[in-house]
């Protein structure tokens, strides 16, 4: 057997077997870095090609809570004391208005809790809830209790509205 | 590829009446080299300067021989053929197939024991071979069916089989030392090669990655402005869907409200008295004369009430009811 053969044919191996296993590039890899940066490259142009207009990503969420950074938590406890008083004129009888316990939660908003009770028949009820929304805020009612009251053609409402302020 | 190997010379099928057959039973299966079966076999042949082949199946030892002189590598007689097909169609027994001469055919026992042609049908001569093999089913094959039946055996024809009739030996130490002698530089200009595409194949794709991230950063760059807008989108999206999954769980208490009271038909004599929503507990008390059922049936109707319950219903001086019922409502994302 010639020697020289064997020998060219044995290096040709370890090359080949050293370069598969070190050098070798991933050629699945590198096909699908390709696809990705395919991928992005068309998202890119698909952004181009529509023309976003800033005002188009503005969610304007914001303006349904009160404002953290004009507002202090008691500043807007206030604020919501004042809406709840005006909205209930010339419909209800406010006949008790209480905050409620100053929260403390790690979230992004605060809640601002007040406890209502009024007086007044149910067209009024919705008449009262009408004028709150007119103030493009965010009311959540909660704990709503309404109670027909004797000899009197009227409700007893309690309730507790809250509002939120974003404190970042 | 049968027939291209038929075609091309390189095999040739030898016919029935230029063989003498004899069959044997060896001690024990063997692989038998063209000299073995020479030097073992050939003082069975009735004539001299003859060649033969031989065919091993289990401990059966079939021979053959013949005098032409053949040039083909492999050569499979015909008489093989017919006994493979005639044995998978009819099993046993003693075929007689008419053709230019009658060719007969004992199989015994899944084997070819006897294969010889004449030219007459000797009816004595059948009987005495019938006995010697103990075989009493005659089949009888036209000339027809003979051709079908021959077509048929060679389309069978397996590989292996193929190869057991190929007439020249195989030493792999030579056949390897030579594959090593003749295939060691095209073997290693084989993997360069392979090599070297592999590795032009993979420069490629990795200038083709370069070419396609300067094209990203450049798009990324010019797109920076509303993709930190789209980002703050998002953001604030989930946000505020974060917002709403956790704030707002159940219906409006207004809005339940709103609805119980249609549940009081105009003229139907019933007042709600109390009514009082805490996130999904709702408890209402109806004055009513009517059945208590009647109201039942028209809150569970409402699409966002769960499930109404009376949980009591008692009878005033004034002969009307007092009937509390209590509601479960559904959360806002089953709705």
């Amino acid at each position: 057997m010639d020697v020289k053969k064997v020998f060219i044919l044995l290096t040709v191996l370890v090359i080949c077997i050293n370069y598969t296993n070190y050098f070798q590039q991933d050629s699945e890899k590198l096909y699908r870095t390709i696809e990705n940066l395919k991928m992005k490259i068309a998202q890119g142009k698909e952004i181009q090609k529509r023309k976003i207009q800033k005002e188009e990503l503005q969610v304007g969420a914001d303006k349904l809570v009160f404002d953290g950074t004009k507002l202090s938590y008691s500043e807007a406890m206030g604020k919501l004391q004042d809406i709840i008083t005006k909205s209930t004129q010339k419909s209800c009888t406010l006949t008790k208005i209480q905050w409620a316990q100053t929260p403390s939660t790690n979230l992004w908003y605060d809640r601002l809790r007040m406890n209502v009770s009024l007086q007044c028949t149910p067209k009024d009820l919705f008449s009262f809830i009408n004028r709150l929304k007119e103030n493009n805020k965010l009311f959540v009612i909660n704990n709503l209790r309404v109670l027909r009251m004797r000899n009197k053609e009227k409700l007893y409402v309690k309730m507790q509205v809250m509002a939120y302020r974003k404190n970042r | 590829m049968k027939k291209f190997l038929l075609q091309y010379n390189f095999i040739t099928i030898l016919p029935f009446e230029e063989t003498f057959f004899h069959a044997l039973t060896l001690p024990k299966k063997i692989k038998l080299s063209k000299e073995l079966l020479k030097i073992n076999y050939l003082k069975y042949s009735p004539r001299k300067n003859i060649n033969i082949i031989g065919h091993v199946h289990k401990k059966h030892l079939m021979l053959w021989f013949y005098t032409k002189n053949i040039t083909s590598p492999i050569i499979v007689p015909e008489s093989f053929l017919l006994y493979k097909e005639l044995k998978k169609r009819s099993g046993n027994a003693l075929f007689i197939i008419k053709s230019s001469v009658y060719k007969i055919l004992i199989v015994k026992d899944g084997y070819l024991v006897s294969a010889f042609t004449t030219q007459i049908l000797d009816d004595e001569m059948l009987s005495i071979s019938s006995d010697e093999f103990s075989i009493s089913n005659t089949i009888h094959i036209d000339e027809i069916e003979y051709k079908e039946v021959f077509q048929s055996a060679f389309k069978s024809l397996s590989i292996e089989e193929i190869y057991q009739f190929n007439q020249f030996d195989l030493d792999t130490k030579t056949i390897a030392k030579k594959v090593f002698e003749y295939g060691a530089y095209p073997l290693s200009f084989l993997l360069v090669f392979m090599m070297l595409v592999n590795y032009i194949h993979g420069s490629s794709l990795q200038s083709q990655i370069e070419r396609l991230k300067e094209n990203y950063i450049a798009q990324r760059d010019k797109n920076k402005k509303i993709s930190q807008d789209i980002r703050k989108h998002n953001k604030d999206v989930k946000k505020w869907q974060e917002f709403v999954n956790k704030e707002l769980l159940y219906t409006d208490p207004l809005t339940v409200l709103n609805d119980i009271y249609k549940i009081i038909k105009p003229k139907e004599k019933a007042t709600l008295q109390d009514v009082s929503v805490n996130e999904k507990d709702v408890t209402l008390k109806l004055q009513t004369n009517l059945s208590p059922v009647i109201f039942l049936n028209r809150l569970s109707k409402i699409p966002y009430i769960q499930t109404v319950i009376i949980q009591n219903s008692f009878k005033q001086r004034n002969g009307n009811k007092i009937i509390t019922y209590t509601i479960a409502l559904k959360p806002l994302k089953e709705l």
